[in-house]
Formats: C-alpha cells, sequence, structure tokens
C-alpha cells in the first residue's frame, strides 16, 4: 500500500494550519503563538511580504465604534451595518465584528504599525456612518467617523516579520489545492508549490482558512487586451476561490453566492470605482451630474449598500437612476484631496494610479463616465458560512476576512478582529485536542488529489490549450450570459457552456511549468464557482440589492417569498446542493 | 528591458531579488547567469506596483496602461502634444 511519506514530496505535521498569510491569516498566526505552546505552519500562494488584498499595504483602520471615539457602541454599529443588509447577513456576527473590532491595534502597535498619532489620539476620517465628515477629532465626538487613519504602507512587511520571529513555519508560492477530512473534521490539506512543483500533505488538529475574495468571476476589464484583462482588476487576482471551493468540497456551507458587487467606472478602468465616487460624474447623455444636481439637498440612508455601492444601471428610461448614483457617490465621499486614487485617500492601496491622476490635476479634476462594471462576488458577503467561533460546518474548519459569508463589510478590521478572535480560539484549544491519524482514506484523497492537480503536466504541449485562453473563454461566458441583468435562459444556457467546457477543455489544458499549472488549477475553481454563481442566480426569483442581484425576468423585490431567506448551497454526492434558509429568527 | 508594461532599468538593478520574491502574481523570473531579474509573464501583471515599491534602486517603472489614461482632459493633452 502505499503512504503518505510516498505520495507527497515533504508531509508537514502540525497543530495549526493556517492557509492564507493576509491580514487574517498573519493575525491569527501571531496569536496563536503567543504563548509559544502550539505549532503553526501558514500556507501563502504570494510571498509573506508582500500578499493578499492589499499588498502595499493599508492606510485605514475601517469600521471602528468606540463610545470615546465616535460615540457609538459596537452593539449599536454592529446593528446598523447589518441593517445595510437586511436578512443577508448575521446580525450576531456582525456585532462580535464590532466588538473585536479594535483589540487587534495593540497588536499591530506592539510589532510597529503605529495607529495611534503623535499625541495619543486617532486620526478619525469620515467613513460609513452618515454625516461623518473627514477631520481630524480631538474632543468633538459628534463629528468623528468610523475609519482611523494611519501609516500602513509597511503593513505587511511588519506583519511577516512579526510572524518568523514567532517560530511559525512559513510555506510561500504554495497554493493549497484541497482539505483533507475524515468523518466530516478535517484533518489536513495538500498543496503545492507553484515555482518547484514540490507536492505538500499537512496534517493538522485545526485549518485556518483565509484565502479572500474569488476575484475572477467575470471579465473584469474588457477594454483591456487579452490576457491582461483577467488580471488587471480591483480586488487581488491570486484569489481565485481555491478556498471556497476546497471548503465546499470538504462540505461547508457556501452563502450568497448570487450577489455581485456592481461599480462604475470609466470605460472599464479599474481604479474608477473609487475615483468615481468623487470625480465629477457624468450621464450617458453627456449632462454633468454636479451640476444638474445640487448634491447637498440629496438625502439619503446610512452606508450605502455594501454589495453595489452605486446602483446603477443603463436603464435611461428610469430617471431615478443618477439620483441613486449621486447618493451613494457622495456619501461615498471620503476625502476631497487631490493626492488619493481611491475613496479613502490611501496613495498606497494602488500607487501604480497615483501618478496619472496627479498629471490632471488631482482626482476632483476627473471627469468620469458612469459604466457599470462587475469586480466580483460580494466581499464578506458572498463565502463561506461560519459560526461565532469563527468554525464552518466542517468541525475543525475555520474561516476569516474576506472569504466568509453573511458578514457585513468590515474590511481590514473584519479580517483582524476575526484573525484574532480564532487566533486566542484555537490557541487555548488546541493542547487537549488529540492530534489525527491518517488512514487509508487519506491516502486514498492524496493520492487522487496528486493526480488531479498534476493531470495538465502530463497533457501534450503542442495540442494542449493555454489555461488563461480558457479562463477568458469562461469568465467571457459568465459576463454575457449571466452578467448584471440576469435572465432565466440565458443563465442555463451559461451553465450548459461552463458544463462543456469542464468536460471537454480543461482535460486539454496544459501546464509546460508549475507557474501555468497554478494557472490552471485555478481554471477548475473559476469554472466551478462561476456555476455555483449561475445556479444560484436562477434559483432566487427577484431582483434584490440593487444590481448587486438583478432579475430581468423577475425586476421587482419579493418581500413575500425572499425576505430574510438566503441560498445555501453545499456539495451532495459530487454535485451542488442548494437549500433556502433564513439566516436569523425574527426579532 | 521592457516587457509589457514593466520596465525594468538594467543600469540601475543591484541584483536584490525582491521584485522576484515578492510579487504577488509571480511576474518575474530570475535570471541566474546573470544575477538579474526577468520580465517572464508580463501579461499576469496586476499594477499593484509591489515590485516598484521594493525597488530600493528605482530601477522597476510599471507603465500605466493606456486605458488606464482614459481620461478625457489627458487625451485632450496627448492630441495637443501630438
Amino acid at each position: 500500500m502505499t503512504t503518505i511519506e510516498e505520495l507527497a514530496n515533504e508531509f508537514i505535521e502540525t497543530d495549526i494550519l493556517i492557509i492564507g498569510g493576509g491580514l487574517a491569516g498573519k493575525m491569527a498566526a501571531i496569536r496563536a503563538r503567543e504563548k509559544g505552546n502550539v505549532d503553526v505552519v501558514i500556507v501563502e500562494k504570494a510571498h509573506m511580504d508582500r500578499c493578499g488584498e492589499v499588498p502595499n499595504g493599508l492606510d485605514d483602520y475601517p469600521a471602528v465604534a468606540h463610545p470615546k471615539i465616535n460615540g457609538i457602541t459596537a452593539e449599536d454599529y454592529g446593528r446598523r451595518r447589518a441593517a445595510d443588509l437586511p436578512g443577508l447577513v448575521r446580525t450576531d456576527l456582525s456585532i462580535t465584528t464590532a466588538k473585536f473590532g479594535m483589540k487587534p491595534i495593540s497588536v499591530l502597535e506592539q510589532i510597529g504599525v503605529r495607529i495611534h498619532e503623535d499625541d495619543g489620539t486617532y486620526w478619525m476620517a469620515g467613513g460609513r456612518l452618515a454625516g461623518a465628515p473627514s477631520n481630524r477629532i480631538s474632543n468633538t465626538i459628534e463629528k468623528a467617523g468610523d475609519f482611523i487613519k494611519y501609516r500602513g504602507a509597511d503593513l505587511h512587511p511588519k506583519l511577516a516579520t512579526a510572524v518568523r520571529k514567532r517560530g511559525v513555519r512559513v510555506y510561500e508560492r504554495t497554493m493549497l489545492t484541497s482539505l483533507l477530512t475524515k468523518n466530516g473534521s478535517v484533518v489536513g490539506a495538500t498543496a503545492v508549490n507553484t515555482r518547484n512543483g514540490k507536492f505538500y500533505v499537512f496534517k493538522s488538529k485545526f485549518v485556518f482558512l483565509g484565502t479572500g475574495l474569488p476575484s475572477r468571476l467575470e471579465d473584469s476589464s474588457p477594454y483591456v487586451k487579452y490576457p491582461t484583462n483577467l488580471f488587471y482588476q480591483w480586488h487581488c487576482p491570486a484569489n481565485s476561490g481555491g478556498g471556497h471551493m476546497a471548503a465546499y468540497k470538504a462540505g461547508a456551507n457556501l452563502v450568497n453566492m448570487e450577489f455581485i458587487q456592481v461599480d462604475s467606472s470609466n470605460l472599464g478602468k479599474y481604479m474608477g470605482s473609487n475615483a468615481s465616487k468623487y470625480a465629477k460624474l457624468r450621464n450617458m447623455k453627456g449632462e454633468n451630474l454636479h451640476e444638474k444636481y445640487d448634491i447637498n439637498k440629496l438625502e439619503g440612508k446610512t452606508g450605502g449598500i455594501q454589495g453595489a455601492m452605486i446602483p446603477f444601471a443603463p436603464d435611461l428610461a428610469n430617471p431615478g437612476i443618477e439620483r441613486d448614483v449621486l447618493k451613494y457617490c457622495w456619501e461615498g465621499v471620503r476625502s476631497t484631496l487631490p493626492d488619493s486614487t481611491t475613496g479613502f485617500n490611501s496613495s498606497n492601496e494602488a500607487p501604480a494610479n497615483l501618478g496619472p491622476v496627479m498629471e490632471q490635476g488631482g482626482m476632483g479634476a476627473v471627469d468620469i463616465e458612469i459604466t457599470p462594471w462587475v469586480k466580483s462576488f460580494v466581499r464578506s458577503m458572498s463565502g463561506v458560512m461560519f459560526d461565532e467561533k469563527g468554525e464552518t460546518s466542517v468541525k475543525g474548519l475555520f474561516v476569516a476576512g474576506d472569504m466568509v459569508g453573511a458578514l457585513p463589510l468590515y474590511g481590514s478590521t473584519g479580517a483582524f478582529a476575526w484573525g484574532y478572535k480564532i487566533g486566542d480560539y484555537l490557541r487555548e484549544l488546541s493542547p487537549d485536542t488529540e492530534k489525527t491519524k491518517f488512514d487509508s482514506e487519506q491516502v486514498k484523497q492524496v493520492e487522487a488529489e496528486k493526480k488531479r492537480v498534476f493531470a495538465p503536466m502530463m497533457v501534450d504541449p503542442k495540442n494542449g490549450l493555454d489555461p488563461l485562453q480558457v479562463e477568458n473563454l469562461a469568465r467571457k461566458m459568465v459576463s454575457n450570459y449571466v452578467g448584471i441583468h440576469k435572465i432565466e435562459p440565458r443563465m442555463k444556457r451559461c451553465i450548459e457552456h461552463l458544463q462543456e467546457i469542464k468536460e471537454n477543455l480543461i482535460p486539454i489544458v496544459k501546464a509546460r511549468d508549475y507557474h501555468e499549472l497554478m494557472r490552471a488549477i485555478e481554471l477548475q475553481e473559476i469554472v466551478d464557482l462561476a456555476e455555483i454563481h449561475a445556479r444560484a442566480a436562477i434559483i432566487r426569483n427577484e431582483t434584490r440589492q440593487g444590481p448587486s442581484h438583478h432579475r430581468l425576468d423577475y425586476p421587482e423585490t419579493d418581500e413575500q417569498n425572499w425576505n430574510g431567506k438566503v441560498i445555501v448551497v453545499n456539495e451532495k454526492a459530487g454535485k451542488p446542493n442548494f437549500t433556502i434558509q433564513k439566516l436569523e429568527k425574527e426579532a | 528591458m521592457r516587457s509589457g508594461d514593466i520596465e525594468i532599468d538594467l543600469k540601475y538593478c543591484n541584483g536584490c531579488t525582491r521584485c522576484y520574491v515578492t510579487c504577488p502574481q509571480d511576474v518575474f523570473g530570475w535570471n541566474k547567469d546573470e544575477g538579474m531579474p526577468l520580465i517572464k509573464y508580463p501579461d499576469e501583471c496586476w499594477y499593484c506596483g509591489v515590485c516598484r515599491t521594493e525597488c530600493s534602486e528605482e530601477a522597476i517603472t510599471v507603465h500605466t496602461p493606456f486605458q488606464q489614461k482614459f481620461f478625457w482632459r489627458i487625451f485632450k493633452n496627448i492630441n495637443k502634444k501630438a
């Protein structure tokens, strides 16, 4: 009989296996190694110093609530944020996130990321709370927002150094391919190095997933030439949904997978989403919306729709649209400084974009044409379902960060908070948890996985297909047949196409080196997730949250049948199994 | 050396490997003989700017795609220059 040692280039045993070295993963590793009594391993697809959604760091600590800082309790804040997405997110988890939101600040300050200003106060800025201007607080609580500004350009390198100092073993350029399960619990994972092709098998008591938002769903940049269009986008393109698919195949529940983030952009330019928040807006008739409306008179409700910051649809018959665009754009304004590339006045989130903006005299001087643009699934609302401990329906499998489902958007604060909470929890739990043992079932799983992973290397390079070509085809298919304005027959056609791709094209996708092998494995994840997206979108026969889920055949929000209900999907006998559930009991 | 939208001025490159090590999209390769980076997969760039941030010698330029410059004002400027 084959053994794991024979199948794997390296067999690694640990207590806590962290997949994804982004903000959530790093924070969890630091907390779990606090006392040095548990062994922690991180698997990261890129490099620990620069990875995840914000490789260049951040300059705000978003979504904080504190009575002394901005006059709002965590409880209140959690409720208000959850109320923006009624029925689609869990209020209790939102409150927990808000309660834990500020705890990681002490960890960050210990490792040299200074969040406080020199005088010991926080520099607060306007954020998702209505009427919060972007200004410095001293004693005026009423005027504070919910974003703390800080210099966080070196956030990732400092966290990475702290992680290494605490004796965490790090596997870089290594991508997760599957999770290993035993009687419904997770017991380990398989991974492959994308530079030298080493195949790793991990055995662990717990697995923590922090693999971010799958961002390669649709044709994100249709105006850019192939294959740059596949990667030239707002969210991190390294996150292709590997964590989601591995969790799903291990038996975890995915939720809200029918919702997408729709933003406005300037001819598909990815910077446009946030830029449009305070650039001069023009509609399709060429009118300057700035001049047309007195924006100060627009009343509006808090926060906006997180999933679709700008509810815009190219329906000129509906005059309300322009007003909505303005409402959400201008509520989203966080800064009017000229040297900013995004709505957060952040120069470091997308530094490469700063040049062209400055060339034109700063953000405020730029004209934007409104073009709807799909970024991806909805951050932290569409994703893997988890409970108040951070655990999924699979025992021993924890999730945090952008990949979670049914939580309002807390951004980096959510990633830090849950990384902190789960890291603490697992540190205490680990010494009392028995080590798992692999038996023949796990060996079989590893054997099958190894065969699947390396299959593209066996395809004849002369006749095989380029993984990027097939990805382009699949994503264009999703954009054209599912897209923003959905209609059932076309979505069904999309599913047929995706299945044809799976059956006929994916088996002949080639990989000439291990970098291409990574793209080939990602392709499978993308196609699988796209199919789940299309199927879930068919089931929700209503329109909800503006263009985030817009059905042409069901244009109204159906409160009678869909109020408070979500679509949950898990794998049953190799096929997606959809159920309609209520997330929260009625209060 | 330019490939796609990434340009490395090898005159300034000190061979520190940081671009090769940190690129989140694994765009760079490494030329062991020369001790210099290669731009192996230029089309897979995310334009995140990590390579430029990490480069201590200012050897790397990330060119913004034409499409990114598609602001009307720049358009006019390009016209004027022409």
